[in-house]
């Protein structure tokens, strides 16, 4: 890929296929009980609007957005993150980003980027920032 | 809903150290729930820095929750963090899995009423060399009931 520069925007990345049986395999392969994820009685009682997708699944899209944008050679340096709202199945999110700046060298760009993901109305679920190194090609 | 003890207490709190190896099934099952990139052979997706450290530090969610005092049906939830990586996560590597509760605070908001925000950090090491290849830091949020008038 060419190098990013400050103000560039990430090609949007929609994830629309948030599934029950997702969030299942994920409780599993994290070993996680939690009941926010399948029990439809604590989901009522909570007001929710159904099974929470889990938040690592949330950032795993944005990353991915960065994967997609950068090659599968990019670094991650750091992500810090902050959850505003539940994601369930049925949802269709778009993580979203923009560089905000970024230095180069001989070997690789790194650059911080403002990463979000949104919900279908626009609002956000996840916001946070990214550090990455993207090698040279 | 009674006072609560200020959660300071708990800053230094320190989990059992554990250890995870990222499996190659687990790295192609993690990409298929989120319908995910390939990634080079042998690099494991980032995501893992929680999901490792998660699993490998001993206790669960649900544990967690009681350990600070709190519940799923309380509502206690993970709020946000940071992942920050010395290097990629390697598949089939070992790590050993060190860390705990960090920081504690009581907030009060406006919608919200008390809560405690506890944050806990955890390292992935390199079990031969001692180097902290990747930590997550993550804050949880446990609703402590309205502020009193």
């Amino acid at each position: 890929m060419r190098r990013p520069v400050a103000g560039e925007e990430i090609p949007p990345y929609v994830m629309s296929e948030i599934t029950t049986d997702r969030v299942r395999a994920l409780m599993e392969l994290m070993r996680d009980t939690n009941p926010v994820h399948d029990d439809p009685e604590l989901i009522a009682r909570r007001g929710l609007r159904g099974p929470v997708n889990q938040g690592p699944a949330n950032l795993a899209y944005m990353l991915d957005m960065l994967f997609a944008w950068a090659g599968p050679e990019l670094e991650i340096e750091r992500f810090d993150f902050r959850f505003h709202e539940i994601v369930v199945p049925g949802d269709t999110v778009t993580a979203r980003g923009t560089v905000r700046s970024a230095a180069e060298n001989d070997d690789l760009t790194r650059a911080e980027c403002d990463v979000r993901l949104e919900h279908a109305d626009g609002s956000i679920a996840v916001s946070g920032t990214a550090v990455v190194r993207i090698p040279a090609r | 809903m009674s006072a609560s003890p200020d959660p300071a207490h708990l800053i230094g709190l320190r989990f059992p150290d554990g250890e995870y190896t990222i499996t190659e099934e687990e790295n192609a099952r993690l990409r298929d729930i989120v319908d995910g990139p390939e990634l080079p052979p042998g690099v494991a997706h980032p995501v893992f820095c929680h999901l490792a450290t998660h699993v490998g530090k001993g206790v669960t969610f649900a544990a967690l929750a009681e350990l600070v005092g709190s519940s799923n049906d309380a509502g206690f939830l993970f709020g946000g963090g940071s992942f920050s990586f010395g290097q990629r996560l390697e598949v089939g590597r070992r790590y050993v899995v060190r860390g705990g509760i960090t920081a504690a605070e009581s907030r009060i908001g406006a919608r919200t009423g008390r809560f405690d925000v506890i944050s806990t950090s955890l390292d992935l090491v390199d079990p031969e060399t001692g180097d902290v290849v990747a930590t997550s830091v993550e804050h949880y949020i446990c609703p402590r009931g309205e502020v009193s008038a």
